[in-house]
């Protein structure tokens, strides 16, 4: 600090250069700019006017437009049928691409108090060359929650649009949830037809909630291998499947015997000291009854050459998490979704293997992750859908190979680091 | 800047002693820290990700944001002291009741000269919310920037989800980058929980407050007021 520093206006203390405040006096030692919005009172009132101003000069011929057009509003529950120059266009909500179907009630039997949730509602279109001379009628189409039953849910939805995940549907929107006890929503979806009618459709939502668990190594034995299988076993024969359960894990090692799960868990790791929670043995994760999450953050994955640290067939989530010197870092297999986020893949044969054959999409991010002197950085080999796949801020270096996209998967690179 | 780091460690440790721990999460602590000498309290975060959007506050002056006093970065590590808002909480205040018209356009103006500060900065809060609003005497002090990021042009995407649900914007959850209009999404979302003590999808505001609250929540952010001082005037 003796060649770098300043002194302390208020009380003369020696203070690093780049000091802010100064903790013996504790006052403020930089200088600082008030800022504050400029008025815009000119232009408020304008704008106040100009709405009034364009009001009346359309004021007598909108009137007459709008008694002499009268036009139609069509409403109906999971389905309505418009016609228009003389076809009869039947369009539908449904949740499923592969059994497109009317569903006039969408029951989604668990979801977790106070998570944030999100599913899509896809609209489809029967008659017309897919509906493409529906749309092209349509002046605008919005989404909506305009009620909920109970107090306990939050529900929104984004603006209908066509989705990349979902090729082939002509409007997807995407429905954002949470809930902290059992209620009922109603979307509805309002086309403004060019021609002035309105078509309204609807939708109820049903979610209930489930329970959540934790279990922290007070809580139960988990110090070992064998302890953290033997919780994994108990818990999965003895709760309901449809519960999340937390696993806060101790910094331990977990060596040596593969640990499986039959069921989603949500891993959370710890440090203690130098000490992380680490497996040098594989974890599996198996898919339950019910299609959760599984999430792992803050987990450290060490190798010795082969093996696979992680290896999925439901869905997972791993932040945060550390893939070292295995044969393959984490595989995802079976009709499996994973994202990798903020995770370090160092010394692995391959770092991220994406190998599934079905299933959905969970997320689209696969950010901010380091890719180091690996084999094979990323393998894609099988990604059950076209939603591309953004790397943004993730860092590939020294690896033989960055991505080896076999399946000729989308990416988005464009924010990915190549150094 | 593991220097600066290490010399604020060493000085909270001999000059300041801690009062209270307010929040533990995975990410850090916040604590509520005591000058020893002068008695004056303070905010210590302690946390890991990002502490740029306390960095570009460290040279501002606004009263309806706490003042950032001293940020130290240690790799992902990071120190921030601010000053300390004595008050009640939003939060606290709408358990005995709800807020007039009046008073929530003025407290609503004051959160939006906040955020246009924040906005101005290329930041964007992420979790405008009652519990991080603070009533000191006459003025709204929005604090908590744990969400907070700055906005990057080439980004297309956020990386995670941020935020507390219901205030939080649709496109807080990805798919778009949130910009400036999440908090105006939130800061409707927050205006008609103290008219109405619920969300708008549950219970919009009545009048002309309603309408504002139905602009800034829409759904789809090119909907909502394009900026900040486009809803201050309609305040």
């Amino acid at each position: 600090m003796a060649d770098n520093c300043k002194t302390c206006p208020h009380c003369g203390a020696p203070l690093p250069a780049e000091a802010s405040f100064c903790p013996r006096c504790a006052q403020s030692v930089n200088r600082r700019r008030s800022l504050s919005p400029p008025s815009r009172g000119g232009r408020r009132t304008l704008r106040r006017i100009m709405p009034v101003l364009v009001l009346l000069l359309f004021l007598g011929g909108g009137t007459l437009w709008v008694w002499a057009a009268r036009p139609q509003v069509y409403e109906g529950t999971g389905e309505v049928t418009y016609p228009l120059s003389g076809v009869p266009y039947r369009l539908f909500l449904t949740n499923s691409a592969e059994h497109p179907e009317p569903l006039p009630r969408r029951e989604i039997s668990t979801a977790v108090s106070g998570e944030p949730y999100r599913a899509p509602v896809l609209l489809y279109i029967d008659g017309g060359a897919g509906g493409a001379a529906f749309l092209e009628q349509v002046e605008r189409v919005t989404a909506e929650f305009p009620t909920v039953a109970g107090r306990g849910g939050n529900f929104s939805c984004t603006a209908p649009s066509p989705h990349s995940a979902f090729p082939g549907i002509p409007l997807v929107s995407l429905m954002d949830y949470t809930v902290s006890t059992d209620c009922t929503a109603q979307m509805t979806w309002t086309f403004t037809m060019k021609n002035g009618d309105t078509i309204r459709l609807r939708q109820e939502v049903a979610v209930s909630t489930a329970r959540t668990y934790d279990y922290y190594p007070t809580d139960a034995p988990m110090s070992t291998a064998a302890e953290l299988q033997a919780l994994l076993d108990e818990l999965a024969d003895t709760l309901e499947p449809d519960a999340e359960i937390n696993l806060h894990l101790p910094a331990v090692t977990y060596e040596a015997v593969p640990i499986t799960a039959s069921r989603s868990f949500n891993f959370y790791g710890s440090t203690q000291g130098e000490q992380r929670t680490t497996f040098t043995a594989p974890l599996q994760l198996e898919a339950g009854t019910v299609d959760w999450i599984s999430y792992l953050y803050d987990i450290s994955f060490l190798g010795s050459g082969s093996g696979t640290a992680l290896s999925a067939v439901a869905r997972v989530w791993v932040e945060s998490c550390a893939f070292t010197g295995w044969d393959t870092g984490v595989l995802c297999a079976g009709i499996s979704w994973g994202n990798v986020i903020d995770c370090d893949f160092t010394g692995n044969g391959v770092g991220f293997h994406f190998d599934s054959a079905g299933g959905s999409a969970s997320h689209s991010m696969y950010n901010d992750n380091l890719f180091r002197d690996n084999g094979t950085a990323v393998l894609l080999e099988r990604v059950p859908t076209d939603l591309p796949l953004n790397f943004q801020g993730s860092v590939f270096a020294g690896n033989g190979t960055d991505i080896d996209n076999r399946c000729g998967q989308p990416l988005d690179l464009s924010g990915a680091v190549f150094p | 800047m593991d220097a600066i780091y290490q010399w604020l460690l060493t000085a909270l440790r001999e000059e300041f002693e801690a009062a209270r721990l307010l929040k533990e999460s995975p990410r850090g602590t916040v604590a509520l820290v005591r000058h020893r000498s002068t008695g004056r309290r303070f905010i210590l975060r302690r946390f890991r990700g990002s502490a740029e959007v306390y960095r570009a506050l460290l040279d501002c002056a606004c009263p309806n944001l706490p003042q950032v006093l001293e940020v130290a970065s240690r790799g992902e590590d990071h120190l921030v002291l601010e000053e300390f808002i004595q008050g009640d909480t939003l939060d606290f205040l709408l358990r005995d009741g709800r807020f007039s018209p009046r008073e929530t356009r003025k407290i609503a103006g004051q959160l939006c000269r906040a955020l246009w500060v924040l906005h101005t900065l290329g930041a964007v809060h992420r979790d405008v919310k009652p519990e991080n609003v603070i009533l000191r005497g006459g003025e709204a002090v929005l604090i908590d920037f744990d969400a907070a990021r700055l906005r990057k042009p080439n980004h297309r995407t956020d990386t995670q989800v941020l935020g507390t649900t219901g205030f939080a914007a649709p496109e807080q959850y990805g798919l778009s980058q949130t910009d400036g209009r999440a908090d105006i999404y939130s800061l409707g979302v927050l205006l008609n929980v103290m008219l109405t003590g619920e969300h708008p999808s549950v219970r919009l505001a009545p009048g002309r407050l309603g309408r504002v609250v139905e602009r800034c929540t829409r759904v789809n952010p090119e909907k909502r007021y394009p900026n900040i001082l486009r809803l201050m005037e309609a305040l």
